[in-house]
């Protein structure tokens, strides 16, 4: 064991989760603060989204989108389909997808944080969006049956889950068989020393 | 990509990466670790022989040497930074 690991307790996943979800309280009710990482329909327009999938979609959801990729430029979300979008935040994905699988199709939406939920949730009673549905759950343990999902997306948040592979376990579990996975996340060029990994302010801030 | 093949998927495909953080109002504490937004999807296997076989072909890449590119390919520890 090198000597950085040590010095440093174990993660507290209680505590990261709690220090994640007030980061993510303030983007959905000041997301005008200024944060370490863009919001809003800037960072839409970076991330090359379309003003197309944007139309319709309430200004609240898109005011505190946070992601870092682009999960609908992996593969068209189909009529009829079932989609779970992972770390739903304020809704902005989950409402494009509601959109691209039309009436027939299912979207549910799966966050922590409660101030983001009541966001969405709003933003699809305006949108009027009647086939998205939000849940309170965790990535590892995500409120949804068994291979309900055609696609599960997800943007800029299973870098913030502690336990990846329970995550990615439960994202196959939900999933059918040939189920399509389309992320949008980070990655990191350098190596984390093992220290890094174990600070709480390094995984939010 | 290890994480991903051993949680039963394949075709894991990394298609963009961006310096998504540069130019933010306030500074990542993280920066020196040279972040980037990706763009990556993947398929979960059809069935058990699919992904048996898909996780042979992965050991084989990593036995081989060629399953690495020089970068931290979707490190199951990243952090948001």
């Amino acid at each position: 064991m090198s000597e950085d690991v040590r010095e440093q307790p174990a993660l507290d996943i209680g505590s990261l989760r709690e220090a994640i979800r007030e980061e993510y309280a303030e983007v959905a009710s000041d997301p005008h603060k200024g944060f370490h990482f863009h919001t809003g329909r800037p960072l839409a327009r970076m991330l090359e989204y379309s003003d197309e999938w944007l139309e319709g979609i309430p200004e609240p959801s898109i005011e505190s989108f946070a992601g870092t990729g682009n999960p609908f430029s992996l593969g068209e979300l189909r009529p009829g389909e079932r989609i779970v979008d992972l770390g739903s935040g304020a809704g902005i994905d989950s409402l494009i997808a509601a959109k691209k699988v039309g009436p027939e199709g299912r979207v549910i939406g799966v966050d922590m944080t409660p101030a983001m939920l009541e966001k969405a949730r709003l933003a699809a009673k305006h949108a009027g969006l009647t086939n998205v549905e939000f849940r309170e759950g965790y990535a590892e343990a995500l409120p949804v049956d068994d291979g309900w999902a055609d696609v599960v997306i997800s943007n800029g948040v299973l870098n913030l889950v502690p336990d990846k592979t329970a995550a990615l376990l439960e994202i196959g579990r939900v999933l059918g068989p040939n189920g399509r996975l389309q992320i949008g996340d980070i990655l990191v060029q350098k190596a984390v020393p093992e220290s890094a990994k174990r600070k709480i302010d390094l995984w939010t801030g | 990509m290890a994480t991903v093949v051993a949680a039963g998927f394949v075709d894991f495909e990394i298609t963009w990466r961006k310096d998504v953080f540069g130019g933010a109002p306030q500074a990542g504490s993280a920066e020196n670790f040279g972040t980037l937004g990706i763009n990556f999807r993947a398929r979960k296997t059809t069935d058990e022989e699919e992904l048996a076989a898909a996780l042979a072909a992965w050991s084989c890449e990593i036995s081989n040497g060629t399953g690495e590119d020089g970068e931290r390919e979707y490190d199951p520890h990243l952090y948001r930074p």
